[in-house]
């Protein structure tokens, strides 16, 4: 019977736990779904395509030279008020430049950052931060009215976009090629593949079938490159029709979809937070608005407007949609606001906009991202709805405007160009969608 | 579950009144006016008067002229009227200005005369004097409702010849014929000039005020008012009170295209869309159910994964590019002619049979009916197999299949009964949107049912159509919605509602 058989246990230190973040599965998990990265490789292409689109259709020439000297249309008409009168495109337009610095921002920002925690996040937020408002700047003063552009305040705030902004006299490049060679004139240009503007009417090319880039050039037209996907009667591009219809569809998605998650979340919030009757007077707003067929709502709302741009539509696609958010939010709200977390914040006493925006949002949060996704595609589909109508904006280059001019001459590439379009963007955006919902719930998760 | 089903038919009350009055609020609240921009067009920035007559015609129609809440214009100050004309009739005024006075007075309409025969004594130019009368004119003259099909009344045909008559005595013997004369030819006027010309237009004005004074003399009734009844119009001539008190009449206003009341017209026209939308609900249901039930059975296996990524494409495939390709490939005989390009039935049903006509229409509606279904169906059947899955990895299940039930009997006795309650609260989702499908579907096909009514009634203006139909419309989802609800209550008795 010894005292000393056992000898004292060695003192453990806990074992360090590398903890992964919710974030940094849920990406594990996409990246493991091949579908949901073909959505997500896709929606970025598509976007990148939409945003460099004037690379590949432009009739503006990247370099011009002849006997009066040198010239780059392309560039210095950028944000041209004649050549560019859809605001859309002139953000594009300025998106083209920023995307690049952007990137080239990160990659000076990126080594400097410290290496991880909360100082990281707060770096690369400001960093964002002050990329996007610096884009924003310069967008309000490239898409300024005449009236506010000749404000002499709103010439010093709003300088950098100004400075960009041009107006030039609409010149028609090839035939000014065509004058000057039939002068015997040397002139030498560079234009983007697709030499068309999605545009302006051709009236001699008008229905060309598509020579998918091939064959020889219908000169005896007029013709001065190929038209890849054909003409319509008008003798617009197509190519170029669907690849600024992109820049457009695009932006009804995300903008649309915006307003409506913002309107949603915050009414959501409120009602599963507060509970009593606010809960109350926003459920019934939610039933009453679910009434609604979404295109009926839609298009009633839109018909009583007379200038139908695609801003109203974005507008009310937006004021519209807002519900099933609000629904889904609030039913996550009364999930999380059980549990014990809340109540700790709340016993210590922290103010309630806090525990609502800072703790319990955050935490709702996650199934909107995944309607959001959806929702992108189904805005897109209700706007090429709207368009295919006729009740759209007649200025823009929607794919839906493209099908209507198909339905309605019977041409079947111009049925089958948009319509493939909008099939791919919905499919990719659906896709995304999934395989973000997939990688989100836990119970999936392997 | 009785008492949920009394309990949520009492709820529809409020839902209701909630429906009509964002409709309200749409109608209201949407800036500007839908007739202003009919009306300027073709000009531009000038305004012809028979432009200006139609675009107040229209504001009359859906009471736009009137105020929103509360009508002062019963009590409107006679100085206001005269300054207002004395701006429209200023040339040298900004045109907006002109523009907005113009168009205060035709809001004012009716309730200005008594202002507008006072002002006559206080013009000073015969400009201004010349402008009274035509405002006169205009402002005094009653609008015969908007005429429906429907036969009137005879004391309603009495007030509307009584109107007439009016009108054709105001532009008969009250209107001043202005042809020819100039502004620079008033101003002379003004400056004394006494030339032949000028001393007939000065009668003519004279003559024109005098008789706009006797025929006031005449009518002054209907201007006076005792104070009840000022109180009244002020409470119950305004967009709000008439807005409402139709609703609760049921007069949903009349069809200026289609010369009938909305709510005919759109009873008309609800039959055909209803077929549609039934059978296509139906169709939906009918395939999804045993689709969703394969495909869970079969789970991952490469048949059921192809079957699986085709539903999916299905429901990212838009309709109206699906009707596009149908009607072009097989419709318009370019290479095959195989289904009829519009309509809901041939011109010639009245010498069918029964039969034959069922026959007709089915051929018609197949198409359509394909581009509405196709989209949910592939939603209804991806939920049904999750649903199932969900049962067959349940418990109760295994314990069928070690009892060594047939796996037949499992599936469909113990686990589909079960794996399809959640789609049948997916109906509430499901009619809205094949309601809303059915526009596009309808008007790409010509089928003339509501769908087709609405995108018609848009392109021709036709507002109260569009509103009404819409009310009508959000009224039979949500008794759509709320009979899911109770069908969910019923198929599963889970479910206890307090």
């Amino acid at each position: 019977v010894s005292a000393a058989a056992t000898p004292p246990a060695p003192r453990l230190e806990p074992p360090v736990v590398v903890g992964t973040s919710y974030w940094a599965i849920v990406r594990r998990q996409l990246r493991k779904n091949r579908l949901a990265m073909v959505g997500l490789w896709s929606v970025v292409s598509l976007f990148l395509l939409a945003t460099y689109a004037p690379v590949i259709a432009s009739d503006r020439p990247f370099y011009w030279s002849d006997a009066e000297g040198v010239r780059w249309p392309w560039f210095s008409e950028m944000f041209d008020r004649i050549q560019v009168r859809q605001p859309v495109d002139l953000f594009f337009n300025l998106l083209m430049i920023a995307l690049p610095v952007f990137a080239v921002a990160w990659v000076l920002v990126r080594r400097r950052l410290r290496p991880r925690g909360r100082w990281r996040a707060r770096q690369i937020r400001a960093t964002a931060g002050v990329m996007v408002g610096v884009v924003v700047w310069t967008f309000l003063g490239i898409s300024a009215s005449d009236a506010v552009a000749a404000n002499p305040v709103a010439k010093v705030l709003l300088a950098p976009g100004l400075a960009l902004r041009s107006a030039q006299p609409d010149v028609d490049w090839h035939e000014r090629r065509a004058e000057a060679e039939k002068a015997g004139q040397r002139v030498t240009a560079v234009f983007p593949p697709v030499p068309y503007h999605y545009d302006k009417t051709r009236a001699r090319e008008s229905v060309l079938r598509p020579d998918w880039g091939f064959g020889d050039i219908r000169t005896d037209l007029g013709g001065v490159g190929h038209h890849p996907l054909g003409t319509d009667p008008g003798g617009k591009d197509v190519l170029a029709g669907l690849l600024f219809g992109a820049r457009i569809s695009m932006t009804i998605g995300v903008i649309a979809v915006g307003i409506y998650v913002t309107i949603g979340v915050i009414l959501g919030s409120l009602a599963g937070f507060f509970l009593g009757w606010v809960d109350v007077l926003i459920s019934r707003l939610v039933e009453i608005m679910l009434c609604f067929p979404t295109l009926f709502f839609v298009l009633t709302i839109v018909s009583v407007f007379e200038t139908r741009t695609i801003f109203l539509i974005m507008a009310v696609l937006g004021i519209t949609g807002w519900p099933q958010t609000a629904r889904l939010v609030r039913g996550e709200f009364l999930k999380e606001r059980a549990l014990d977390y809340v109540t700790a914040a709340r016993s210590m006493a922290i103010p309630q906009r806090r525990i609502i925006f800072r703790h319990v949002l955050p935490n709702a949060l996650t199934p909107v991202l995944v309607t959001a996704t959806f929702g992108v595609a189904g805005a897109i589909l209700t706007e090429s709805g709207i368009s295919f109508l006729g009740l759209g904006d007649p200025d823009a280059a929607s794919w839906g405007t493209l099908l209507l001019k198909g339905r309605q001459t019977n041409l079947e590439w111009l049925i089958l160009a948009p319509g493939a379009a909008i099939f791919f963007t919905v499919t990719v955006f659906n896709l995304l969608g999934e395989g973000l919902r997939d990688a989100l719930d836990p119970k999936l998760r392997r | 579950v009785r008492a949920y089903i009394v309990k949520r038919l009492l709820l529809m009350v409020p839902t209701l009144i909630g429906i009509s009055f964002v409709l309200w609020l749409v109608v209201t609240a949407a800036p500007g006016d839908p007739g202003a921009g009919q009306a300027s067009m073709e000009t531009g920035r000038r305004q012809t008067g028979a432009q200006n007559e139609s675009r107040r015609i229209f504001r009359a129609q859906f009471n736009l002229d009137k105020p929103v809440f509360w009508n002062d214009y019963v009590s409107v100050a006679p100085d206001e009227v005269f300054e207002a004309v004395r701006v429209e009739a200023d040339a040298s005024r900004s045109p907006r200005q002109r523009r907005e006075a113009r168009e205060r007075l035709d809001d004012w309409g009716n309730y200005a005369v008594p202002a507008l025969i006072a002002s006559l004594d206080r013009a000073s130019g015969a400009e201004e004097r010349v402008l009274l009368l035509h405002r006169l004119a205009a402002n005094a003259r009653r609008t015969v409702p908007t005429a429906s099909r429907e036969r009137l009344k005879p004391e309603e045909i009495e007030r509307n010849r009584e109107i007439f008559r009016e009108t054709r005595e105001i532009e008969d013997k009250l209107t001043l014929d202005t042809h020819g004369w100039t502004a620079e030819r008033l101003r002379a006027l003004d400056g004394g000039a006494s030339d032949a010309a000028s001393v007939a237009m000065r009668a003519a004005i004279d003559e024109k005020t005098a008789a706009w004074k006797a025929w006031y003399a005449r009518h002054a009734d209907r201007w006076t008012w005792s104070a009840a009844e000022t109180w009244k119009i002020r409470l119950t001539d305004t967009r709000f009170f008439k807005y409402w008190s139709n609703l609760v009449r049921g007069d949903l206003g009349v069809s200026h295209v289609h010369r009938e009341p909305v709510l005919s017209l759109i009873v008309s026209r609800l039959p055909i869309s209803l077929t549609l939308s039934a059978l296509s609900l139906l169709l939906a249901y009918l395939i999804s159910v045993p689709l969703g039930v394969w495909s869970a059975v079969r789970h991952r296996r490469p048949g059921e994964q192809a079957v699986s990524t085709l539903l999916f494409m299905l429901y990212s495939l838009p309709s109206f590019f699906t009707a596009s390709l149908l009607l072009r490939y097989f419709g318009i005989g370019e290479p095959w002619r195989l289904i009829p390009v519009e309509g809901f039935e041939s011109t010639d049903t009245f010498s069918m049979t029964t039969w034959e006509h069922v026959k007709d229409v089915l051929w018609h509606v197949m198409a359509p009916l394909f581009c509405l279904t196709y989209a949910s169906l592939a939603s209804l059947s991806r939920y049904a197999k999750s649903g199932i899955l969900n049962v067959i990895r349940s418990d109760y299940v295994r314990t069928a299949r070690a009892k060594g039930v047939e796996e037949r009997w499992v599936i469909w006795k113990h686990t589909v009964r079960n794996g399809i309650i959640p789609i049948v609260t997916l109906l509430g989702t499901t009619l809205p949107a094949i309601v809303g499908g059915s526009i596009i579907i309808e008007s790409v096909f010509r089928i003339p049912g509501i769908g087709y009514l609405l995108w018609d009634s848009i392109q021709q203006r036709d507002y109260n159509v569009v509103i009404g139909e819409t009310m009508i419309v959000a009224i039979l989802t949500m008794v759509g919605i709320l009979l899911s609800d109770i069908l969910y209550a019923v198929v599963d008795p889970r479910i206890r509602y307090e």
